[in-house]
């Protein structure tokens, strides 16, 4: 097991130099670079140079990299071009409210996922086919387009919510819980089908396998049979799935946070994408694909601590 | 069989797998065995004893560690892509699944047609009658070409898979456990069609089975290999009615006979003297 | 030339069947239905639409539908209609760019990772790996923000991005697909890898594909939507379906009918884009799924029927069956027609046939645990001093156990992968033999030794797939006895075994059996196998029992003429090299209707 989590961190490493060198690469080639962050009146060509020497832009991109990278290990991931501010600093504010928006989806449609997913596969008739029928819709309609809906019905219909804006849980709890239904809800919505959907299959393989018949032949009762031995084989493929389904949510809060006007990565990635930012979005990719990490981590620890063939 | 140059020569063939974590493991340990022309060959051993992968070796699908496979004087042991490619025509295959054999997406007339796509010249009209004529050799009916494995029973599948092997006249078959997943009562039928393929077209058979009943009725010599190794060979009848090996004794004895006084005998007999096989580890 | 000789033997299905085979399915049908609308209306937007998307019109600001503007105008007054057939276009453009690039991607990097394996695919999994762990949107945010608002170059980042996913799909699929046999004698036959790939690969997982790709395009809607609601990409005031929802979230409280247009028509085509491929895969399957069309009939299609008075049930047996009729659900034909047997103490009963006989699915009706799709009519069951209705299946749970134990043809498949060997045993022992944790242990251990075992307790603590085949059905056996059932029933229990396992499997079903005076019921298809371990045989062929009688009786002479043709089939019994008789001509030469 504990070789399981090695290997895993072990790969990331790979995985880690190749996102950032990645988007280090393409943002090299990025057009206007700086140039668009001087203040006017100072454009001259002498101006420009200078700061893409202070900046090391001058050097080539490997080398940029090396120093890039070299830094970010010292927990120095450079100034914002736009704002002068430490890019640490910038991320380190937001992360906390993307996370809460990711642990949010995590507990919410892991839980309703797997339980809707199970009944589904058992019972049939009305409960399988409204799970078929939210899960088209869940995945038809846009997170964002979602969140708007939710906001109309109720922040702006029922008022039971706020519309838009983030509490922080340290300054109060329940406006900071109050404050995450909505974006949580949009982006699970979407992987809460996915989780039911993915459960409902595996759950309805599995409950077809032999051992499944062999169980009930040895005369254990069917809550047994089914919620101790198929939920727990039904659950190898799902905890893969739900991996996947973390990724994209991920990927939601992107758009989320904007709607909601959330101070979080997302919203920060998509202002640094509009500005030019590249150090801040380049801080930005680093982080997101950290928490994917952490996500692939988790994935790989429930599949093995699930899976004896993996773990002995 | 001396008198006449062996169709096949298998010499001294080691095949090593190597598995997870860095193991090994020997699947053949130096066999050695050869096929006449127009031979029936008869391999019996149970699962992890290696005798499909004889097969597979021979069909060029698995390489060779060690030793050397002689194919009608010529040695085809790393024989290259494009001759290997040609030797499809000469050395075709009967595998045990009738179901897995065949591609269900392509229709019967498509999958009899592949090892005819060799041969130089063969016209739209020949190949479609080439496999009219194999189709009914084997006794399915003429529209069976443009249908689709689906629509057909296991025994008729493997009536099928048989076409394919001889409808591009090779001269040696693999047969890997041809009719252990049929009935009874088909298994006879393909048995039959099999001994009677062999003496219409002198083919020569290489009959791998777990079965040694079933090789007893095809095969005048049989092998009995373990764990890798040929223990005991010779003429059918002999090897049946005087096992030297202890191995080929265990498993004699274990094989019930479909007839209980018999049956009794036998099996007080495999205790009484010991006969239960208990490998080591 | 002989490349074509050979696909010209075959009768390829006509090309127009595939579109009407999809149009006979309702819900593709629709998607198709839509997807050509939007397409057309797309295309042919500078024709139709009323206004040009741009125009603004002031005094009719925020309107709902009227009949100037049928589906209303936005904060700026400009047409909803016109924006909306104006924004197809780049969507639809968006689709064909991101999925002609995931697609020749994902399909010939899949398939030849998959068909070649090795160093190759390690290093493509690899590759798949570090992409699918991107943040996608992040990524395409970098790329916007270098190629400055390029929906051209978002879309084919996203074909890149998302070509993994079907580089993912398709190779595993290509690799299941790669170690059929029929893979293997293609490539015996002689054929070349590319011939292989596009023969026999590709045909047969073309449904996957197109399953795929059409997900695939029901993902790039929305991401193209997303990018655009972002206000990147299709920069405003160009027409977008998603720039148009952003326009809608501005002046939400005011005016939520303008989330309407643009939400529902990207929510139909991502849904017509989903629903096709499941479509399209269908249709192709049907020509080659359609099953049984030529099967030929083994023996002759006669229905055998037995009927004669039937017997009261036997109060001495200890189990004892009547009138037992199962049916496939909506078939006519019985596939077991009323069974009648008496199992008595101590005896062991073979039930024997062929495959189709019904043999398995008798037994299985006895504890209730028909395969979905079969049914029991009618039938009684006397057990235990109790009478039971096989045909309301709810009451059988309470025998299951500790009056009828059972055991299967896969002893490996029948044991829970994720739970170790003591626990398949405890459990039963304590939740039904009410022992408790300690208690149940220990009595696991002794019946891990009962079925000879030698060191049990390394045994409990293992996991199926760490003990061999023979070991697990042994493992099967001591579960089955764990309550000390009146009653084995054992289900082709030797036939996945080696058949020196199989004489060891069956002494001990022997031994266990005479010591603890149990009846066993045997299913199987083998002679010897009823030879060396039955008291008496049941033939099944085609759910009827044609005889039953002792084994010495039955092996010597058999009362019914197909019993006597199975006998005679069995090579054991013929000369060898000599042409066996077959069934099937006892069938055609005497048209046999007992």
């Amino acid at each position: 097991m504990i070789r399981l989590i090695l290997h895993r961190l072990l790969v990331s490493i790979p995985l880690l130099l190749a996102v950032t060198l990645l988007t280090y690469v393409l943002d090299s080639f990025a057009p206007g670079d700086v140039a668009a962050t001087l203040p006017q009146g100072q454009t001259s060509l002498k101006a420009y140079l200078a700061l893409r020497h202070k900046l090391g832009l001058d050097q080539p991109v490997m080398q940029q990299y090396g120093h890039w990278l070299w830094r970010a290990l010292h927990g120095d991931l450079g100034t914002s071009y736009f704002s002068g501010e430490r890019v640490v600093n910038l991320l380190n504010q937001r992360l906390g409210v993307t996370l809460s928006i990711v642990v949010g989806v995590l507990i919410v449609c892991v839980s309703a996922g797997l339980l809707l997913g199970a009944l589904s596969a058992l019972r049939g008739g009305i409960v399988g086919r409204t799970i078929d029928i939210l899960s088209i819709a869940g995945l038809a309609f846009p997170s964002f387009w979602v969140a708007l809906i939710l906001i109309e019905v109720f922040a702006v219909k029922l008022e039971w919510l706020p519309a838009i804006g983030y509490t922080s849980i340290f300054a109060s709890p329940r406006l900071w819980l109050m404050s995450l239904v909505l974006p949580v809800l949009a982006v699970a919505l979407h992987s809460i089908t996915s989780i039911a959907k993915q459960t409902r299959d595996a759950m309805g393989e599995v409950m077809g396998r032999d051992f499944i018949r062999a169980l009930r032949a040895s005369g254990l009762s069917e809550t047994s049979v089914i919620w101790k031995h198929g939920l727990r084989n039904a659950a190898l493929p799902v905890v893969t799935v739900i991996g996947l389904v973390m990724i994209s949510a991920l990927g939601s809060t992107v758009f989320v946070e904007r709607i909601f006007v959330l101070p979080g990565l997302g919203s920060l990635a998509v202002e640094a994408a509009t500005n030019s930012d590249i150090a801040l979005l380049q801080g930005a990719t680093l982080y997101f694909t950290l928490i994917v990490i952490a996500i692939n981590l988790a994935v790989d620890v429930s599949y093995g601590w699930l899976n004896p063939k993996v773990r002995t | 069989m001396n008198d006449v140059a062996p169709l096949l020569t298998v010499k001294d063939l080691g095949v090593t797998y190597l598995l997870k974590g860095g193991r090994r493991f020997e699947a053949l340990k130096g066999v050695n065995l050869s096929v006449a022309p127009g031979e029936t060959v008869g391999l019996v051993g149970e699962s992890g004893s290696g005798k499909t992968t004889i097969g597979r070796v021979i069909l060029g699908q698995t390489r060779a560690q060690t030793g050397r496979i002689i194919f009608d004087g010529e040695d085809i042991t790393h024989a290259d892509r494009a001759r290997r490619r040609a030797l499809g025509r000469d050395i075709q295959v009967v595998f045990q699944d009738p179901y897995g054999s065949l591609n269900p997406v392509r229709s019967i007339g498509q999958t009899l047609a592949e090892p005819l796509l060799g041969e130089a010249g063969l016209t739209r009209a020949a190949v479609a009658a080439r496999v009219a004529d194999i189709l009914h050799k084997v006794g399915m009916p003429a529209d069976t070409a443009s249908r689709y494995p689906a629509q057909f029973s296991g025994g008729q599948r493997q009536r099928i898979a048989i076409a394919r092997a001889v409808i591009a006249r090779p001269r040696l078959i693999i047969c890997d456990e041809p009719v252990s997943a049929l009935d009874l009562s088909v298994q006879a039928q393909v048995l039959n069609l099999l001994n009677q393929l062999q003496r219409d077209m002198g083919l020569s058979l290489l009959f791998i089975s777990h079965d040694l009943t079933v090789v007893r009725h095809v095969s005048r010599r049989t092998i009995v290999l373990y764990r890798g190794e040929i223990v005991e060979e010779g003429a059918t009848e002999s090897l049946h009615e005087n096992p030297q090996h202890a191995y080929t004794r265990a498993l004699l004895a274990a094989a019930p006979i479909p007839d209980p006084a018999r049956q009794r005998a036998h099996r007080e007999q495999r205790r009484m003297g010991d006969l239960t096989w208990r490998p080591e580890p | 030339m002989s490349l074509q000789a050979a696909s010209g033997a075959l009768p390829a299905a006509a090309p127009a069947s595939l579109l009407r085979r999809l149009l006979g399915r309702p819900l593709a049908a629709l998607a198709l239905l839509w997807l050509s609308l939007v397409l057309i209306a797309s295309l042919l937007a500078r024709l139709i639409a009323p206004y040009d998307p741009l125009d603004q019109d002031l005094l009719a600001m925020r309107q709902g539908p009227t009949p100037a503007h049928w589906l209303g105008t936005d904060a700026l007054g400009r047409d909803l209609l016109s924006r909306l057939l104006y924004g197809g276009l780049p969507a639809l453009t968006g689709i064909v760019e991101a999925l002609a690039v995931a697609g020749l991607l994902g399909v010939g990097i899949g398939v030849t990772a998959g068909f070649y394996r090795g160093r190759y695919d390690r290093l493509i999994v690899q590759a798949v790996d570090l992409v699918m762990s991107l943040p996608a949107i992040v990524v395409l945010l970098s790329i916007l923000s270098i190629f400055h608002n390029s929906m051209f170059a978002a879309m084919i980042s996203v074909g890149l991005l998302g070509s993994v996913g079907i580089i993912r799909v398709v190779r595993s699929a290509t690799l299941a697909v790669g170690s059929e046999l029929y893979i293997e004698a293609a490539r015996i036959a002689g054929l070349s890898d590319f011939a292989i790939i596009t023969r026999h690969v590709i045909a047969r997982i073309a449904g996957t594909i197109i399953v795929q790709l059409s997900l695939f395009a029901a993902v790039v809607v929305l991401i193209q939507t997303g990018i655009s609601f972002l206000g990147l990409g299709v920069p405003p005031p160009a027409p977008s379906w998603g720039g148009m929802i952003f326009d809608a979230s501005s002046v939400l409280n005011n005016d939520a009918f303008m989330l309407v247009p643009p939400g529902v028509t990207v929510a139909l085509t991502v849904l017509a884009f989903a629903l096709i491929g499941d479509g399209l895969r269908d249709a192709l399957a049907e020509r080659w799924m359609q099953r049984g069309a030529g099967k030929v009939a083994a023996a002759g299609g006669t229905a055998v029927s037995l009927s004669g008075p039937r017997r009261a049930p036997d109060l001495e047996a200890v189990l004892s069956l009547r009138g037992l009729v199962i049916h496939a659900q909506g078939r006519e034909q019985p596939l077991v027609n009323g069974l009648d047997f008496d199992l008595m103490a101590g005896e062991t009963l073979g039930i024997v046939g062929e495959s189709g006989s019904g043999k398995t699915l008798s037994v299985l009706a006895t504890i209730g645990l028909l395969p979905s799709g079969t049914v029991v009519s009618s039938g009684q069951m006397l057990v235990a001093g109790k009478s039971y209705d096989l045909s309301d299946p709810r009451h059988l749970s309470v025998l299951r156990g500790k009056v009828l134990g059972m055991i299967f043809q896969e002893p490996m498949a029948a044991l829970d992968p994720c739970f170790t060997i003591g626990t398949h045993l405890t459990e039963v022992l304590r939740a039904r033999g009410g022992l408790s944790r300690g208690a149940a242990r220990a009595r696991a251990i002794e019946l891990l030794r009962e079925v000879k075992i030698n060191d049990p307790e390394d045994v409990a603590r293992r996991y199926p797939h760490q003990i061999s085949g023979g070991m697990a059905q042994r493992v099967g056996i001591a579960r089955a006895l764990a309550l000390r059932p009146l009653v084995l029933i054992a289900d082709e229990p030797t036939t996945a075994l080696d058949v020196t396992v199989q004489a060891e499997i069956l002494d001990l079903m022997r031994g266990l059996a005479a010591s603890s005076h149990m009846a066993m019921l045997l299913v199987t298809h083998d002679w010897g196998v009823v030879a060396d371990i039955c008291d008496r045989a049941l033939v099944l062929y085609r759910g009827t029992c044609i005889e039953t009688a002792p084994v010495a009786q039955i092996f010597s002479a058999p009362q019914h003429a197909y019993t006597a043709a199975l006998l005679r089939a069995n090579p054991h019994n013929a000369l060898p090299g000599t042409e066996l008789p077959t069934v099937a001509d006892v069938w055609q030469q005497q048209a046999l209707v007992p």
